[in-house]
């Protein structure tokens, strides 16, 4: 830890003192106060003496302390309120740097005299300019770049004359030409005669910072010769230019611009008229204005002219773009054009820009549109609503975003009154809906639930979208007053409305309430229907009984909604109820939309459990009419993972007919099933190699088997403890920290108690990645961040033998094999399969095996192989049983610092 | 020696021929792009380099991949294992075009100047260490490519807005990757914030970590297929070890001063940056102008708890006070209320505030659905980008000047007009770093 130490003795006592208890500080006054300067430079030497073995020592650790030390000796140096300490702190960098040195501690040196050298330094640096190092060479020519003393500059132009070769030379172009070094322009323009191309890209590189008239003209002269150079001289001139608008040569800056204008390559015109536009608008705007009225010109060239035209300041640019609009543009210069108007906020051009809304050209007239969204007001509303009344479809969309941006109060108070004016045309009137609701206007919400009741179609789905969006909660009895009176054109969008305003609703009787008692009040049977289907969508235990009621209904259209939106149920609450339309419904499409409703919640419902899944699957099968259904039935099978439903889809393979919907339930059981029970589901997959299957039914198969012989070895079966989190502990504290699973136990093994003797808690891995049971995806269990899960496995082995271990882990990980730590490896990181690869050496017999999986965020997993050294699959391993809580102590949670996570 | 990039050729006009509708159609929100509505035919997709295959360079690589709107036509990377890795994946990927004859062969290249040559490559997307981005993009803005390039932004200050100086100077569209400014939830909590939701914003407070420093590592023989001395490239040289060079969020480059300054630039370019952008302080010019160091440098990875500790504290010249920790992600604390934002997150206190909807006068920011999308849209426009690079310019400044006041432990007094650091010469010496030869910033 660093102290702040507030004051230094001048004692030479005390300057050993402070190396004695070894610490370095920040900011620490070693000449403010000091009576003795030079006790003070001594104790400062003593300071850097004392650092400089740790700076070259093998020990990485001792020289990263001491490289800590040294920048806070170095920080505290530069403390503008006290010059006199840089000033000897570089004197004595520059005297450890006069003698050899390792390389180590001496490019550190040189480091410090780039962040804190002035004049003192420069001799020195300069003398090592040419040492034979390249390293040492090139870091004196950077602490000389960055001095900031004249004679820096000098000494590095010097060098040039006197550096073997054009690398080195160029290094220190580069140096001069980082300063700005105008003293160097002659002897940078002689080195432009060079042979080397490196060396001579670098001087014209150079010559464009240091910006000088001489430069400038050296440029122009490359430039003027076709060649590879050419390019880099045009870049050095441009630069130049920018140089001098800065150090105020504005003429020189224009004369570049003008001349590069001229240039053949519009990227270069584009820069030279861009940088015009910066150094003489007057000069530039009507070159721009050019090119944006050409006629042949490259899309590019005519967005990016505009792009500029647009940042230029001074409404000329403005007023030079309304005036572009009148000549025959291109389409893309004129949407360029209303586009850079409206990114200039332009709004004395909005009733030009209105104009261009009526373009024929829908691009154009988009264009316009948006652009008018930024610079109209409410002066042109009723232009937008005449356009509106046209009834283009095309231009409804971009009405709607252009009137729902119009800034102002009063925008929307004139759109509500055309909207209660009768007179206006229903394509507008659908427009003023839409323009209003993204407004969220709330005094609008009596005309949408008006015209909800509209006769146009159009208007009545464009109120009940309003009302979706804007009608609160407390209103949805008049939304299904509302439904009751509109067309039937306009019913889904009425049911979707009703939908959300209910959601808006806190508590299901709340939402249901004004539903069921329209059900109830009686009506014509399609509006009864949507009521229905609402309820249906509203979902919640609530709504069953007024779903099932429907389903006894006289009337059609209600038993269809609700036949329909119990199919379309997300839980398995209903189960029974598409068991028994399967049953008795007369109508063969319920009886479908039943089948396929049940089959797709034993699909998804997993957390029914394997067996209850197989039970409910076989009273549909025994229900099941024809091949049709039973196929469906089969692909749900095939979402199963034991033994019985594998026996299960073995026997429906007696049916020819199924014969190929089978053999994909057995292969895809048997990926499952082999995680527990390999034999059994490699027996199954081997009794249809002689079946004439399909050409895609084999390939699975395949696939199965090869995904199956590809984890022989890897482990499915997996207790788990955690997650472990630690008070304000990040990603890095939690993988290092020893959570309880971890703490060694007499008698080895991986049981373990918690710190006051308790015995933690383990619980099976129930996390299997999709259909994969050997990667396990730990999200399934936690997703919070900076966590750890310990999970682990019995192996045994019927011998002791070489091994290794196959991991692939998100994040880090930390493996124990009979209680020994065999793998560390902590990098945040994605799961790859087998990334990590540990040999190690089972024991004959039980092995245990333990993996702390860390998490920093995102994903979270692992999988983990025993396979031989050489990879392939070890014979005579056995995975044991999923420990239960029994066999490994009773469940509870570890307690002290570390805390577990959520159950 | 560092080779001179050449310029590209223009787009077709048939390549933009989309372009103005995608203009017309990107100025509102709610209208589907027309740059999704079929997969581009072979001539008008935007064909793309990748530089840096690495942690980040391979999500970008599956992003480009799965994008019907680009090509990938070169990916480079230093690491021989790595870009041949990348190439196999992209000419799998293109394999099935080979029927259609769209297939084009995806080059693999150690050397960025090979991808910046190609006539044929309209922008490239940069993925290298930080102490890298400078060259390669003020290169490729020279030679007529758009930019995405990864956040952190720089090295250095100085190279931050020599980027921006070379992207206009070549109209260049410039992404920065701090991909928060188009995830909903950090542009709504802006919005709100400069709505007014929370009255007088007061103090903001962001939760990253700590600066970088130098690090040492033990030498190692070079990783076969490495180029350890192009890794290095401008940054001074050190022997080859692989932690130093490792990706590893957990250690790494990212923790050496030499590549990269810490979590402070690389959670900063996102955290910094929203902050930023909810107090109406991010572009050329604005800034904080003073910046005041805790007594000791925090840890690279921790969040300090400013209720707890000294931390580090932005004073900007509207008064508001920018803190360095204690927040999850951004914590916006106005006069009448709180917004807290990161990503999948945004709380406010009270409740209402977070759920509160905007309406035409109140302020709407930039809108981006897609920040590879965006990219590629303004490319085709020609606009500026939701994270353009001088909005990516003035985040980075930022960082670095917290950095700048870690490590000199000294309170940094900075004039964000002219960029200078006031009265202390050698905190102003970290404005820029020199490099190594044969590199330097215009090629």
């Amino acid at each position: 830890m660093l102290n702040r130490v507030l004051v230094m003795t001048l004692a030479a006592a005390c300057a050993l003192a402070l190396l004695s208890a070894g610490c370095a500080t920040r900011n620490d006054a070693g000449a403010p106060g000091a009576r003795d300067g030079e006790a003070a430079s001594a104790a400062l030497a003593a300071r850097l003496d004392a650092i400089l073995p740790g700076l070259a020592g093998a020990d990485p650790v001792r020289r990263e302390q001491a490289q800590r030390d040294f920048d806070d000796l170095c920080a505290a140096a530069g403390d503008p309120a006290s010059p006199a300490r840089r000033v000897a702190l570089c004197r004595l960098i520059v005297e450890r740097l006069s003698s050899p040195g390792p390389r180590g501690a001496r490019l550190a040196l040189l480091a410090a005299l780039t962040r804190l050298g002035d004049a003192e330094s420069v001799a020195a640096l300069a003398s090592l300019l040419g040492d034979p190092e390249p390293a040492l060479c090139d870091a004196a020519r950077r602490a000389l770049q960055h001095n900031p003393s004249p004679s820096a500059g000098g000494a590095l132009a010097a060098a040039l004359d006197a550096q073997p070769g054009p690398i080195r030379q160029a290094a220190l172009v580069n140096a001069l030409a980082a300063r700005r070094e105008a003293a160097a322009e002659a002897r940078l323009i002689a080195l432009l005669d060079v042979a080397d191309p490196g060396l001579r890209a670098a001087v014209i590189s150079a010559l464009g910072e240091i910006a000088t008239p001489g430069a400038e003209s050296a440029l122009r002269a490359v430039r003027a010769v076709d060649g590879d150079a050419r390019a880099g001289a045009i870049d050095a001139l441009l630069r130049t230019a920018e140089h001098c608008m800065r150090d105020g040569a504005l003429p020189r800056a224009v004369a570049i611009y003008r001349d590069l204008a001229a240039e053949a390559d519009a990227q270069v015109r584009l820069a030279a008229l861009g940088g015009l536009a910066c150094a003489d608008a007057e000069a530039a705007l009507p070159r721009l204005v050019e090119v944006l009225s050409a006629v042949d010109e490259e899309d590019r060239t005519l967005l990016t002219a505009a792009r500029i035209v647009q940042d230029m300041p001074g409404p000329q640019a403005g007023e030079a773009l309304v005036r572009l609009l009148e000549r025959d543009l291109l389409v893309a210069a004129r949407v360029a054009v209303l586009d850079a108007l409206a990114q200039r906020g332009e709004r004395s051009a909005a009733a030009v820009v209105l104009t261009y809304a009526r373009a024929d050209d829908p691009e154009v007239s988009a264009a316009a549109l948006c652009a008018l969204a930024v610079l109209g007001d409410e002066r042109h509303v009723a232009g937008l609503l005449s356009l509106a009344a046209e009834g283009d479809a095309a231009r409804q969309g971009p009405l709607v975003e252009t009137l729902s941006r119009l800034r102002g109060e009063s925008v929307s108070r004139t759109l509500l009154s055309s909207l209660d004016d009768r007179a206006t045309p229903p394509p507008a009137r659908v427009v003023l809906i839409r323009a209003l609701s993204a407004r969220e206007y709330g005094a609008a919400l009596g005309a949408f639930l008006a015209g909800a009741r509209d006769a146009d179609e159009g208007v009545a789905c464009a109120a009940f979208e309003a009302l979706a969006s804007n009608c609160p909660g407390d209103r949805l009895e008049d939304a299904v007053d509302a439904l009751r009176a509109s067309q039937p054109g306009a019913r889904a969008a009425a049911e979707n409305a009703l939908v959300a305003i209910a959601q808006r609703q806190s508590g299901a009787a709340a939402r249901l309430r004004p539903l069921v008692a329209a059900l109830e009040a009686g009506g014509d049977a399609e509006t009864r229907a949507a009521l229905v289907r609402v309820i249906g969508r509203l979902g919640g235990p609530a709504a069953l009984e007024p779903l099932r009621a429907a389903l006894r209904s006289p009337d059609a259209p209600l038993r269809d909604a609700a036949v329909r939106a119990i199919a379309a149920w997300p839980d398995a609450d209903v189960l029974d109820d598409l068991r028994q339309i399967v049953e008795t419904s007369a109508a063969p499409n319920h009886r479908a939309l039943a089948l396929r409703g049940g089959t797709r919640l034993l699909r998804e419902r997993r957390e029914l459990g394997e067996a209850r899944r197989l039970e409910r699957l076989r009273h549909f099968w025994d229900l099941a009419a024809d091949d049709t259904e039973r196929r469906l039935l089969l692909s749900a099978l095939g979402d199963l993972a034991g033994a019985d439903a594998l026996t299960f889809a073995q026997a429906a393979m007696r049916h020819d007919a199924l014969l190929n919907e089978s053999a994909t339930a057995v292969a895809s059981i048997a990926r499952r099933l082999a995680a527990y029970d390999a034999p059994r589901a490699q027996q199954a997959l081997a009794e249809l190699d002689d079946r004439p299957l399909s050409p895609a039914a084999m390939n699975l198969v395949r696939q199965a088997r090869d995904f199956i012989l590809r984890h022989d070895g890897y482990i499915a079966r997996w207790s788990y403890a955690g997650p472990f989190t630690l008070d304000g502990g990040d990603y890095a504290a939690v993988f290092a920290h020893g959570f309880p699973p971890e703490q060694p136990e007499a008698g080895g093994g991986w049981r373990f108690v918690g710190p006051d003797g308790a015995p933690a808690g383990w619980r099976p891995l129930d996390a299997a990645a999709g259909d994969n049971p050997w990667q396990l995806d730990l999200t399934l269990i936690d997703r919070g961040s900076n966590r750890c899960i310990y999970a682990g496995a019995l192996v045994w082995s019927s011998r002791a033998q070489p091994a290794r271990l196959q991991i692939g882990s998100d994040d880090g990980v930390r493996v124990w094999l009979n209680g020994a730590l065999v793998h560390s490896n902590p990098p945040v990181r994605a799961l790859r399969a087998d990334e990590d690869i540990v040999n190690v050496e089972l024991e004959g017999g039980w092995n245990t095996l333990l993996l702390k999986v860390a998490q920093g965020s995102g994903g979270w997993g692992f999988t983990c192989g025993i396979r031989d050294r050489e990879g392939r699959p070890l014979d005579g391993l056995i995975f044991g049983p999923t420990p239960s809580t029994d066999a490994l102590g009773t469940a509870g949670q570890a307690t002290g610092a570390a805390s577990a996570g959520p159950e | 020696m560092p080779r001179s990039p050449v310029r590209s050729a223009h787009l077709t006009r048939r390549q933009f021929v989309r372009g103005a509708a995608a203009l017309a159609a990107s100025g509102f929100a709610a209208l589907p792009s027309l740059a999704h509505a079929r997969r581009a035919a072979a001539n008008e997709r935007l064909t793309i380099g990748l530089v840096g295959v690495g942690n980040m360079g391979s999500g970008h690589l599956d992003a480009l991949l799965g994008n019907p709107d680009v090509q990938l036509l070169a990916v480079c990377d230093v690491d021989a294992v790595k870009r041949d890795a990348a190439r196999r994946k992209a000419e799998e990927h293109y394999g099935g075009a080979t029927r259609s004859g769209e297939y084009r062969a995806v080059e693999a290249t150690n050397a960025f100047e090979d991808v910046l040559a190609r006539d044929d490559i309209d922008a490239v997307l940069i993925a290298v260490p930080d102490h890298w981005h400078a060259i390669i993009a003020i290169a490729a803005c020279r030679a007529g490519k758009d930019v995405y390039c990864e956040k952190p932004l720089s090295l250095t200050i100085r190279q931050a807005w020599e980027m921006v100086a070379a992207a206009r100077r070549y109209n260049s569209v410039f992404q920065v990757g701090s991909q928060q400014r188009s995830e909903d939830n950090f542009r709504h909590a802006c919005e709100l914030v400069r709505s007014g939701r929370i009255g007088a914003l007061r103090e903001v407070r962001v939760g990253i970590g700590g600066p970088s420093r130098d690090k040492q590592f033990a030498e190692q023989p070079p990783r076969p297929g490495l180029d350890w001395d192009r890794w290095l490239g401008p940054a001074p040289w050190q022997p080859y070890n692989a932690d130093r060079c490792s990706g590893d969020y957990n250690g790494g480059w990212r923790h050496v001063r030499d590549y990269s300054g810490g979590m402070t630039t690389d959670w900063g370019a996102h955290h910094y940056d929203i902050a930023q952008w909810g107090m109406g302080m991010d572009g050329s010019g604005c800034g904080p102008i003073e910046i005041v160091p805790p007594p000791e440098m925090p840890d690279i990875r921790k969040n300090p708890d400013p209720d707890k500790e000294p931390v580090l504290r932005f004073t900007y010249p509207t008064g508001v006070t920018m803190v360095h920790g204690g927040a999850n992600g951004v914590k916006f604390i106005g006069s009448d209320g709180v917004i807290e934002v990161n990503r999948g997150y945004l709380k406010s206190w009270p409740d209402a505030i977070a759920k509160s909807r905007l309406g035409p006068d109140d302020v709407h920011l930039y809108r981006s659905r897609s920040h590879h999308q965006d990219w590629i849209e303004c490319i085709r426009t020609r606009r500026r980008p939701v994270a353009d690079v001088e909005i990516g310019a003035s985040t980075i400044t930022t960082c670095h000047l917290a950095n700048i006041a870690f490590w000199t432990g000294r309170t940094i007094r900075w004039d964000p007009q002219r960029r200078e650091i006031i009265d202390d010469a050698a905190a102003a010496r970290w404005l820029d770093r020199p490099m190594r030869a044969p590199w330097r910033l215009h090629l």
